[in-house]
């Protein structure tokens, strides 16, 4: 029974989105690590976002399924204005809001409550504070890891839900059970989450600390069901680590919002084969079995990487019928890698 | 690059999803009835197990009074 439960559901949310999925606009302000914003990046928020932000967020309003918006970046709170209008017609929209921030604003308790109480009143209901080695080095010049404290304590007292989301490697110091003692009594009310990194994009020195080789199973629930949306209206099928990745960003493209309905993207989205064969059996899957079994897979992302470079050519001479064909091989064979889990 | 050369059109669409439902669903014997048959038969049984107990204890406890009290005695 269990065991039905499970194909069944893994089958109609693959097929009917609208049905069991929760999608999510992230509308990225920023692309860098950090707080220093580029000047391209600023640029172009000025031209695009308020222009499509509205239209963004109706068109989003019309897919029942579409419940959470995230802002996210870079760093969204150094757009103060842009945030806000963000925050509130999402929320006049009837969307759940999220924020990611690396909480450089929250200096002082006093300053945190400040921020949190002005976007609390506009509408946002979740914070998800980023907080790891990599952030804590731009962080200092804000001030100090308590910075994090400060953001968690102001948000619990507001009522948002609170997570504090951590990105390691096998060497770093930060991690989860640092962040529990580093928030004392607070832990107890906030989410605390860690995840490896990918060895893409700024990463891709860290190839050697990142996660152990992805074992053959496991799709990427990630694919298909957050949709995100860039500076430039880009739309994105997913929000993971090659969204912004200069050789890979491109394999995540699936249309762009200030030229089309996102109900078109969507619906390229949920009749692209390959989005289907990565989200129920998963890119590592393909790079290992077909391309090279050799090959090291770090993450589910860097998987999706290699798609995008090393075997793209391959993976575009074999075409869409052998997809189509090896996703069905594969779907027959699922229950047996469930239950082996 | 883009990925529309995996693009499906409706009807492919339509038609994989059935075809990998039905794979997933028939290919172990598993229909889509049969939870409903498993939980109908355990039903079933637990209904006439629970019967029979009813009445058993029913006709145990008829003798007793019926013999052993001084209300009817036998």
């Amino acid at each position: 029974m269990v065991l039905y439960r499970r194909i069944r559901l893994l089958i109609t949310s693959m097929f009917f989105p609208r049905l069991v999925l929760l999608f999510s606009i992230v509308i990225s302000v920023i692309s860098c690590v950090g707080i220093v914003a580029s000047a391209l990046a600023r640029i172009i928020m000025r031209f695009c976002l308020y222009e499509y932000v509205e239209k963004a967020l109706r068109e989003a309003s019309d897919i029942a399924s579409i419940q959470v918006v995230v802002a996210t970046g870079g760093e969204p709170t150094l757009f103060p204005k842009h945030l806000e209008l963000l925050i509130k017609t999402a929320a006049d929209f009837g969307f759940v809001t999220r924020l990611v921030t690396n909480a450089w604003w929250a200096r002082t308790l006093e300053a945190a409550r400040r921020y949190v109480k002005r976007w609390r009143e506009l509408g946002l209901e979740e914070l998800n504070i980023s907080f790891d080695d990599f952030h804590l080095e731009y962080l200092r010049l804000f001030g100090s890891e308590e910075n994090v404290v400060n953001a968690a304590r102001a948000a619990v007292e507001e009522g948002l839900r609170t997570v504090v989301a951590v990105t390691r490697t096998r060497e770093t110091k930060i991690d989860a059970s640092y962040v529990r003692k580093l928030l004392g009594d607070l832990a107890e009310e906030v989410m605390i989450v860690d995840d490896f990194i990918s060895p893409t994009s700024r990463a891709s020195g860290l190839f050697e600390e990142a996660e152990e080789n992805l074992p053959l199973f496991g799709g990427c629930a990630r694919a298909g069901s957050e949709i995100s949306i860039h500076p430039n209206g880009d739309v994105v099928f997913c929000c993971g680590h090659i969204i912004t990745d200069p050789a890979s960003a491109w394999f995540t493209r699936v249309g762009n919002i200030t030229r089309e309905h996102l109900w078109d993207v969507v619906d390229r989205i949920q009749r692209n084969v390959l989005i289907w064969y990565i989200r129920s059996i998963g890119p590592h899957v393909l790079v290992k079995k077909f391309f090279n079994e050799e090959e090291e897979v770090k993450h589910i992302c860097h998987a999706c990487h290699l798609l995008a470079t090393k075997y793209w050519k391959e993976l575009e001479t074999r075409g869409k019928e052998w997809v189509i064909n090896d996703l069905k091989k594969e779907v027959k064979g699922l229950h047996v890698r469930v239950l082996a889990k | 690059m883009n990925l529309d050369n995996f693009l499906l059109t409706p009807e492919e669409a339509t038609n994989l999803a059935n075809d990998l439902i039905q794979q997933q669903l028939y290919k172990s014997g598993v229909s889509i009835s049969e939870p409903a048959y498993v939980l109908g038969a355990i039903a079933a049984v637990v209904a006439v197990v629970a019967a029979v107990v009813a009445i058993g204890l029913a006709v145990v406890i008829g003798v007793y009074v019926w013999c052993y009290t001084d209300v009817y005695g036998c």
